[in-house]
């Protein structure tokens, strides 16, 4: 595994997808407000069952998914969700204010806005769209988007589509989705593949998502931007890695696979060399018990003892290349691992580049290799279980040993919490759109293009500008900007007297992280609750200090006001006369020697300690200097 | 099982080219969607006509009783047919009386969600009816639709009874002031709601009466009912019409003269209740008497588009004018349900 790769060298090519949730009034086909809210007052089961394209043909993974029979529960919370989202109701019209904000994206995006919205459906059944497909439609086409530094990244599309459910839980067989989230409008902006490294990858999705946010449609929630990527690299195939929630992922999912790309074509190239052909993978899974018939490994001679089989498939010059890492914490025994799982009961499997280990002996192995009739540069898979069953995990198994002949199989894959990558499903093709027969296309008039005009987005960095000149550091600007607070901090910054934006800024974006990561429930801190206490501050109740205090305690009382709070915290501004009382008692017990300032210094520091959060440190400052005058 | 396809959503296929849809109904086609049909019975599919059901017509519920007795003759185990949902009761109840002593099961069968969304309510609601036509011990119209949002009961109803309730929810169709005949689980197990039925036996000759006579109207009163829209009836030669009337089946005094002209003209007027559910009554309130003094016939608790079909099809079938008026007054098809018991209006345990 190499440390560290040259991007330009293996060819690196990045698309991304970045998805923008609206706060739109309304959801993209129906009535139900675009809030979250999960009371459910109902539940009802479906199942989804795969229907023939236009072209006759139906999606292997969904017909896979419908024959294990999966059931679908849905949980339809009242106030978020209608007969719409239980798809008991044909859609209704086209939220125009959602098609309004994804217009004025395009604009911005230099992008060319198509003369009619087509809706079209997206066949989607693994339960996240009731219907069984998403909504979605091409809104424009092309343009391009300037980074802060200068280059340029091609816009291929811009869309508009309804937000999928949110999974709640996953049992064997039953699928469970919450309705609320589902139809909410998303914008989604699709890059071309120009994009050469992972950093260039953040740079362009931050870019997107800052225009998204200028939009002022945007939600300012944990999950409202979300993104796709679409990652390849020179000898590699395009590998579409699906719901990447953070930024901080992104650019670990790009190296990750990157680098998985780069090693499964070096075990390619290897396997080439070596001879090692598709004929040599074309076998069948054999029958290799006998060779664990006195095993002492407890699994398998438990396996055995309850009439369970031992099969096996023998992998032609892959010794060595299953147990290799192809990228951090990963190898090409996993990628059969997920394959199998995906399509069989079978949770897991053996394979030689491991043996001896577990109790299983290595004159074990011996018999089993040759049984198939395997030699020193090959490798074998065995699995126990019941014979029909681990047949067909074992053929999973050679289906990815002959994709490794070629490299990089052409697969959807999702992201895990690390960033790593794992086997999703199988590609769908082009087959899985059709038309949304139940919507009429939206034409796109000139007097709708004029309208948008006439409300251009602000450039984002217009604004960080201007975050600047209110005195922000630039560092500064971009994380009050991005952060969910940005709303609150332009209403409320302006607007106070005594208290620096810039304190605002780097409370809302500092302090409030630092709680959130300590576990503190922070949601419990409304708008109104934030503008309280900076309130406070400004208006000389208390100190800049209580800021964090107030924050902590406040989300933990979730019932107490800012006034309340100040008096049980006890940090409630000191009148100056009691003030002066604590300045004469201070100092009139320490030793007044020496030189003056460290004198000075030290005596603000007591009494400080006594006063913080109830007095500001100019006023002790200044107190304590007077007294001290007199001596 | 003998399948007839008549159009609708059910069972049809978009093709996106044209924006038509198309019947989808070939048995290769049909084994194809559907796999799990092949394991229930052995499968006859024809497609008689393709109509959205709004523009079905009582010459097509004709076509369609005669086809379902020949297939019956022919000696299948039950008839199927793919309909519409608009419509569907009204054609549901006109085969009830067209196919006098059925001794197999006759399932209409459609579906709320279009066939071509993976969520569609269409393969349920078919692979029950086939299951109910196959296997089913009764021998009477019924009418296959979900019972919930779920995908797992799909409900019998009395064709007679039942009511299309909802404009687009897939439990839209319900029995009204009944019990279903039974549910089927999971497209395969029948368990059955009444002992109420009239049983299959293959032996049994059934009887067709086809015919159906369209110069009958329905209408709905409210309190600006203008009586001339009577007098038009009867001046345009319709031998009957049925008034759904307020409340216990109430229509104002206002209206008294022009119904007494229609009596006059051996036009045959019937009421029944707006209210849905319920049953008439014109001898609780002055009003009512006054209506039965004029020769209205008050219709029990029959549903106002069953007596619709119902008087079509007795002037249809029946020469004289006081058997017209009794073959529609008596019960035949489970349209009259003497008992309205308490409990949820749906009328079953739930």
């Amino acid at each position: 595994l190499r440390s560290r790769l040259d991007y330009g060298e293996i060819g690196l090519k990045v698309g991304v997808e970045i998805h923008l949730q609206l706060s739109t009034e309304r959801k993209l086909f129906c009535h139900c407000p675009t809030a979250l809210d999960e009371k459910a007052t109902g539940r009802f089961t479906r199942r989804l069952r795969p229907t023939q394209s236009e072209l006759g043909q139906v999606d292997p993974a969904a017909l896979f998914e419908f024959e294990k029979g999966k059931i679908i529960e849905y949980w339809n919370p009242e106030a978020s969700s209608c007969l719409v989202e239980m798809d008991e109701e044909p859609p209704h019209s086209l939220n125009p204010e959602a098609l309004f904000s994804a217009i004025r994206m395009a604009r911005f995006l230099h992008s060319y806005v198509a003369d009619e919205i087509h809706v079209m459906r997206k066949i989607v059944i693994d339960g996240s769209n009731t219907g069984g497909f998403q909504r979605t439609c091409i809104v424009a086409l092309g343009g391009d988007i300037l980074l802060d530094d200068g280059e340029s990244v091609p816009i291929q599309t811009v869309c508009l589509e309804e937000d999928a459910a949110r999974i709640v839980k996953q049992k064997e067989g039953v699928s469970t989705y919450m309705l609320d989230r589902l139809g909410i409008p998303l914008i989604e902006v699709v890059t071309s593949p120009a994009i050469g490294s992972p950093s260039k990858a953040v740079d362009v999705a931050l870019r997107i998502g800052r225009i998204g946010r200028a939009t002022g449609y945007v939600k300012d929630e944990l999950g409202a931007i979300r993104q796709d990527a679409n990652i390849s690299v020179g000898d590699g195939t395009v590998v579409e890695v699906k719901g990447i929630q953070r930024l901080s992922q992104l650019r670990k999912v790009v190296e990750f696979e990157a680098q998985r790309q780069v090693s499964l074509v070096n075990i390619s190239n290897e396997l080439g060399s070596k001879g090692v052909s598709e004929d040599d993978l074309q076998v069948q899974p054999v029958d290799v018990s006998e060779a664990y018939e006195d095993t002492k490994s407890e699994t398998l001679s438990e396996a055995l003892s309850r009439g369970d089989k031992i099969y096996a498939v023998k992998l032609k010059g892959f010794s060595g290349l299953l147990s290799r890492d192809t990228a951090p914490g990963y190898r090409l025994a996993s990628e059969m691992v997920e394959k199998v799982r995906f399509w069989t009961d079978v949770k897991g499997l053996f394979h030689t580049d491991e043996m001896p280990s577990q109790g299983i002996t290595d004159r074990e192995i011996r018999r089993m290799m040759s049984k198939l009739s395997a030699s020193d540069g090959d490798a074998a898979v065995f699995i126990f279980g019941e014979p029909a069953e681990i047949t067909e995990a074992l053929r999973r198994v050679l289906e990815r040993a002959l994709e490794a002949l070629s490299g990089v199989p052409y697969e959807t894959r999702g992201c895990r919490e690390d960033a790593r990558t794992y086997f999703l499903r199988p590609r769908p093709g082009m087959s899985r759109m059709y038309p949304e027969t139940d919507i009429p296309p939206v034409p796109v008039t000139p007097e709708l293009l004029q309208r948008v005009d006439s409300v251009p987005i602000t450039d984002p960095r217009v604004e960080i500008d201007r975050l600047v000149e209110m005195g922000l550091t630039r560092q500064l600007a971009r994380e009050i900007f991005d952060s969910r607070h940005y709303d609150l901090f332009l209403s409320l910054a302006p607007d106070l007297k005594k208290v620096k934006s810039s304190f605002v800024a780097s409370s809302l974006t500092g302090i409030l992280r630092n709680l959130e990561k300590e576990g503190y429930d922070v949601s419990k801190l409304s708008r109104e609750r934030i503008e309280g206490i900076f309130r406070a501050v400004d208006e000389g109740r208390t100190a800049k200090e209580s800021v964090g205090s107030l924050f902590e305690f406040m989300s933990e009382s979730p019932e107490k006001g800012v006034e309340e709070s100040l008096e049980a915290l006890g940090l409630v501004m000191l009148p100056r006369a009691e003030i002066e009382r604590i300045v004469e008692e201070v100092v009139g017990r320490m030793n007044l020697e020496g030189e003056p300032e460290r004198v000075l210094a030290k005596a603000v520091g007591q009494v400080m300690s006594v006063v913080r959060g109830r007095a500001e440190p100019s006023v002790v400052s200044e107190l304590v200097r007077k007294r001290l005058g007199k001596e | 099982v003998t399948i007839l396809g008549t159009g609708g959503t059910i069972a049809s296929r978009v093709d996106y080219r044209t924006g038509a849809v198309k019947p989808a109904v070939s048995s290769e086609e049909l084994a194809e969607i559907l796999p799990e049909l092949r394991e229930l019975a052995f499968i006859e599919p024809e497609v008689i006509l393709n109509k959205y059901s709004e523009h079905i017509t009582p010459s097509d519920w004709t076509t369609m009783a005669q086809i379902t007795a020949d297939k019956i003759e022919s000696g299948v185990s039950g008839v199927v047919i793919l309909h519409g949902t608009d419509t569907l009761g009204y054609t549901a109840a006109a085969l009830s009386f067209a196919l006098r002593e059925l001794p197999v099961p006759v399932v209409v069968v459609g579906s709320q969600r279009s066939s071509d969304r993976p969520s569609s309510d269409a393969a349920l609601n078919l692979i029950s009816a086939v299951a109910v036509a196959a296997r089913a011990p009764f021998a009477e119209v019924t009418v296959a639709m979900h019972e919930n949002l779920s995908d797992d009961f799909v409900l019998l109803h009395r064709a007679t009874r039942v009511r299309k309730n909802h404009t687009s929810r897939r439990d839209a169709f319900q029995t009204i002031d009944s019990t279903p005949l039974g549910r089927v689980k999971g497209g395969s197990e029948l368990e059955l709601l009444t002992d109420d039925y009239l049983g299959r036996d293959p032996a049994r000759e059934l009887r067709l009466r086809g015919k159906f006579n369209e110069k009958v109207a329905l209408l709905k009163f409210y309190p600006s009912f203008d009586p001339s829209l009577i007098d038009f009836l009867v001046d345009k030669g319709y031998l009957g019409f049925v008034l759904e009337g307020s409340g216990l089946g109430h229509i104002n005094d206002r209206s008294y003269r022009s119904l007494e002209r229609a009596s006059e003209k051996g036009v045959h007027v019937f009421v029944t209740s707006q209210c849905i559910w319920g049953r008439t009554n014109l001898r609780v309130y002055d009003t009512g008497r006054d209506l039965l003094r004029l020769g209205v016939v008050p219709l029990e608790n029959m549903l106002a588009e069953t007596a619709l079909v119902k008087l079509m099809w007795a002037l249809g079938n029946f020469e004289k004018g006081d058997e017209v008026v009794e073959a529609v007054k008596t019960n035949i098809a489970g349209e009259i349900v003497e008992r309205s018991l308490g409990g949820p209006q749906r009328g079953f345990r739930d």
